[in-house]
């Protein structure tokens, strides 16, 4: 349940920032987002992973549908893909990594940051 | 452990953003290029147009109002000339931005710094020091001077064009950029006058550095002077210049006296690449002697290389002070080749050696000083700083002597076996007030306007035809001229001798022209400007032989003109070289041993008219059949140790038809003595094995046009940018000038008489330069197939006009 809604809050952070901000900012956002609720490892990557890779997928799919993939094909053709499908997997899976690698990294700081606190606790 | 998988997976993400942020190779930072924020994804419009009213710039003085009318042309009204200019710039970099400032760095060589040391093969660094060496900039600078100097009220209104560009750029983010910067990852820069006079420098490098003064050096010294006359004839019979032979002359002209001169005789090899001799362009005009409704009607198309985004933009402009339309260059105020309210003008390129060599001999391996008139003399040195990206800066000296830029020494190339140092001597370097000619120009009303207008324009020279309402016609060659003693410069000249300089230029009021002349029609297409009665010497290496006469031929005889006719001449495909080339090449074959194969290709010949129509076979057939003909024939050139170049089309008929027994015509790599009976047979046979071959590929066939395959291409020659096997008949040296990457780059026809001016026009392209727009490219079909837009032009134009469909007003703060 925590996934889906840690997923939901990066989706529509990245949805709603991004017009306004660099294409970086949804590793931001997922990073931050990691950092600040618990998590496991795995649980971060793959929200982050879905998070953004969903809504840069979505997103792409729904400019294409716009443009009747007249563009899209000419690039698909400049990037030799077959067809214009394939860069809308790729816009997912390049949002994904850039969005499951910064939750990771989010989650993974917020842990480094508790067991310092415990380290104290014991000293 | 923790702490070893933060710093791993922390590691891993910032290396992962800085991956996807960065351009590996040819790929574009994946990131940035596929975030369907910010990436190509923004670049797809369904729109055809999405520019919006805004508030802008401080500069602007008053609101401009901007009509988009279907075919996307702009129409631009502004109060006032400053508020023109400025919405010229702006609306201009709209659709071209990427564009103006690509062709500009290639002018200013600086391509290495947005794409790498090189392409493929071709190293960029070269590219670009040769684009230094040649100094386009430094002419450049010359101009901004002068006007700044001479002409700051215009400068003022070149100023303006450049902050309406800038204010364009400043609005945009990543996601507004063209997709060509999102492709070779780099932003615009911002925009600056210099750019605008760089723009000119830029057409002349295309249109007045054409010469072949090193490559006739060469063939002087290999050949001697009879077999150079036989090849490089200065003026072959036959010639239809463009001021008709009645013209009189009635000026003291000025002299100078050809003294005893010994070129220098020293091979240079290899020469700098030169521009695209098919450069060139077609204008005619005829007056209401001619035309069925009693106007005059002029027409004009430049033909040049045939690129996307194309190389025009249409506009008009219009303030309570002018009111012109045309076709403008991305990157420089004013209507380059237009009309206004009372007259049209159209160019064509007057050509002539304005480029010429000397050479010159250093006091020691310093280069500090050079031989000059029995002086030690200082030379300049400029260190040109060229970045490359990813990569070192390349920096290189250039030594500037009082003739111009030491372009080749021994820092040009390696590679050559002897150094000799060779300065430029060009017209382009000396700066021009080209803008202010335009400038006037759009505003002139009438034939003194037009004359005074253009006599300010330097380079590169043009031939400007003329069309009034009142009923004139006219032409004037335009341009800065050199007096020039008989073959002064086209041969390497002595660089220490003072009397191989230039002395003078010629006057304006010298130059060529001719206002009403009795056949009743004035035209050009860059062949011999005038006859030899011409007091001033005259001479190019490549002036045209087949298309002007042709236009002249059918002027001639044509009579009440419509303005279809004048659009079917532009349209004209006679082939006058295969009409003058064919029949002796047919006399020649033995018909008695043909093969059924052999007739097939004999028979669609023998039944041809010699129009180059886009879906005959006999084009495809000759046109394979002159080119293995041309290499037969001219083998000793192609396999030259040093750069010469084969005579051109129109002296290669001559040659085979009146000197049979001319040395070259023997093919070197047989025992036998070739006869041009011989080279004709031969050919015949290797063409039919060649296109029987090239028949073998699917798709492929004998149509013309599907031979020659006119691409319209993208000036990063990204294959799906492209459009090609455009269905257009022509060909090079014919006056629908379309070859498979060169031809007519907009056509005009202008019709003015009572009170009224009609214009059409049409241009391989598309106003807008976006390849993700949906009329990106959308008027070629109708270019090549012979259909023109009427243009919209009227005095005042509104939003609720049907003809318009998209308004935006730009206001000031």
């Amino acid at each position: 349940m925590k996934l889906i809604i840690r997923l939901i809050i990066i989706g529509a952070l990245t949805y709603l920032l991004s017009p306004i901000s660099g294409w970086w900012i949804c590793m931001v956002i997922a990073f931050v987002v990691c950092y600040i609720s618990q998590s496991s490892g795995l649980n971060a990557f793959v929200a982050g992973f879905l998070g953004v890779g969903l809504v840069w997928m979505g997103h792409a799919w729904k400019l294409d549908v716009k443009n009747e993939s007249s563009f899209s094909s000419v690039i698909a053709d400049i990037m030799q893909l077959s067809d214009p499908i394939f860069l809308i997997f790729a816009t997912g899976l390049i949002g994904g990594l850039a969005g499951g690698f910064a939750s990771l990294s989010g989650t993974t700081f917020r842990q480094l940051f508790i067991k310092q606190k415990k380290r104290s606790l014991y000293s | 452990m923790k702490t070893f998988r933060f710093v791993l997976s922390f590691s891993i993400t910032l290396a992962l953003a800085i991956a996807l942020n960065s351009k590996i190779g040819e790929v574009p930072p994946l990131g940035k290029f596929l975030s369907p924020f910010h990436g190509f994804w923004q670049n797809a419009e369904n729109e055809a147009i999405d520019l919006q009213s805004k508030t802008v710039d401080d500069l602007l003085t008053d609101s401009v109002n901007v009509y988009f009318d279907e075919h996307l042309i702009p129409h631009v009204f502004a109060s006032n000339e400053k508020d023109l200019f400025f919405t010229q710039g702006y609306v201009t970099a709209y659709h071209r931005l990427w564009q103006m400032e690509f062709q500009l760095y290639s002018a200013a060589g600086r391509l290495a710094e947005i794409l790498g040391p090189k392409i493929g093969n071709t190293s960029l660094v070269d590219v670009d020091r040769r684009m230094r060496r040649i100094g386009l900039m430094y002419g450049a600078q010359k101009s901004e001077e002068k006007f700044k100097k001479e002409d700051p009220e215009i400068f003022k209104l070149i100023e303006a064009y450049t902050a309406g560009v800038n204010a364009y750029i400043e609005e945009l983010s990543y996601a507004d950029l063209p997709i060509e910067y999102k492709l070779l990852d780099y932003k615009p820069e911002k925009w600056t006058s210099l750019k605008c006079f760089l723009l000119i420098s830029n057409m002349n490098n295309m249109l007045s550095r054409g010469e072949m003064d090193l490559e006739h050096t060469n063939a002087l010294k290999k050949w001697g002077r009879e077999t150079f006359e036989i090849l490089y004839p200065e003026r072959p019979d036959s010639v239809d210049a463009v001021i008709p032979s009645s013209t009189e002359f009635d000026f003291e002209p000025l002299i100078v006296e050809k003294p005893d001169v010994n070129f220098p005789l020293v091979f240079t090899d290899p020469i700098i690449n030169k521009p695209d001799p098919d450069n060139g362009s077609n204008s005619f005009v005829v007056n209401g002697e001619k035309t069925a409704n009693g106007r005059v009607i002029l027409t004009n198309e430049p033909d040049l290389s045939l690129n996307l985004p194309s190389i025009w933009y249409i506009m008009q402009l219009n303030s309570p002070t002018i009111n012109t339309m045309g076709a403008t260059l991305p990157g420089g105020p004013s209507v380059i080749v237009g009309f206004n309210d009372s007259i049209a003008w159209g160019n064509t390129n007057a050509k002539r050696d304005l480029v010429d060599w000397y050479y010159i001999q250093f006091k020691d391996n310093q280069r500090n000083e050079y031989l000059y008139n029995d002086n030690w003399v200082p030379t300049r040195k400029v260190i040109e700083e060229i970045k490359v990206k990813g990569s070192f800066s390349y920096y290189d000296t250039i030594v500037y002597t009082h003739h111009g830029p030491v372009v080749y020494d021994r820092n040009f190339s390696g590679s050559r076996a002897e150094i000799t140092n060779l300065a430029m001597k060009w017209t382009a370097h000396e700066g021009g007030k080209e803008i202010k000619a335009l400038y006037l120009g759009n505003k002139a009303e009438n034939y003194e306007e037009f004359v005074d207008a253009f006599s300010h324009f330097a380079g590169p020279p043009q031939n400007y035809s003329f069309a009034s309402v009142n009923g004139d016609i006219a032409l004037w060659v335009n341009g800065k001229f050199p007096v020039k003693w008989e073959e002064q410069g086209k041969f390497l000249m002595d660089g220490s001798n003072i009397e191989h300089e230039w002395k003078d230029y010629m006057p304006h009021e010298h130059n060529l022209h001719v206002l009403n002349p009795s056949q009743n029609f004035v035209s050009s297409a860059n062949q011999h400007a005038a006859d030899t009665l011409y007091p001033y010497y005259q001479y190019d290496y490549n002036y045209e032989y087949y298309r002007g006469r042709r236009i002249n031929d059918r002027l001639k005889v044509m009579d009440d003109i419509k303005v279809e006719d004048m659009m079917a001449l532009q349209h004209d495909n006679f082939n006058y070289n295969a009409s003058e080339a064919l029949p002796m090449m047919l006399d020649s074959l033995d018909s008695a041993s043909f093969s059924d194969l052999e007739w097939s290709y004999y028979d669609k010949l023998t039944g041809w008219d010699f129009f180059n129509e886009p879906d005959r076979q006999a084009p495809t057939i000759y046109e394979v059949w002159w080119r293995k003909l041309n290499s037969k024939l001219w083998d000793e050139i192609d396999s030259s140790n040093v750069a010469v170049y084969r005579p051109n089309w129109f002296n290669t008929v001559a040659i085979m038809k009146n000197k049979p027994d001319f040395f070259m015509i023997d093919n070197q790599s047989t025992d036998l003595i070739e006869t041009t009976g011989d080279l004709f047979r031969q050919t015949f046979s290797e063409t039919i094995v060649s296109l029987e071959k090239y028949l073998e590929k699917e798709d492929n066939s004998l149509l013309w046009y599907q031979f020659k395959n006119t691409t319209i291409r993208h000036l990063l020659r990204i294959g799906p940018f492209n459009k090609d096997k455009v269905k257009i008949g022509g060909n090079r040296s014919i006056v629908n000038a379309a070859s498979s990457r060169h031809g007519p780059s907009w056509r005009m026809v202008v019709e003015l008489g009572d009170g009224e001016v009609n214009a059409w026009g049409v241009y391989p392209g598309s106003q807008t330069g976006n390849p993700g727009n949906p009329k990106y490219g959308h008027m070629i079909g109708d270019w090549a197939s012979g259909n023109y837009y009427k243009l919209l032009f009227t005095p005042s134009l509104s939003a609720n006009d049907d003809a318009i469909v998209h308004t935006v007003t730009l206001k000031p703060e």
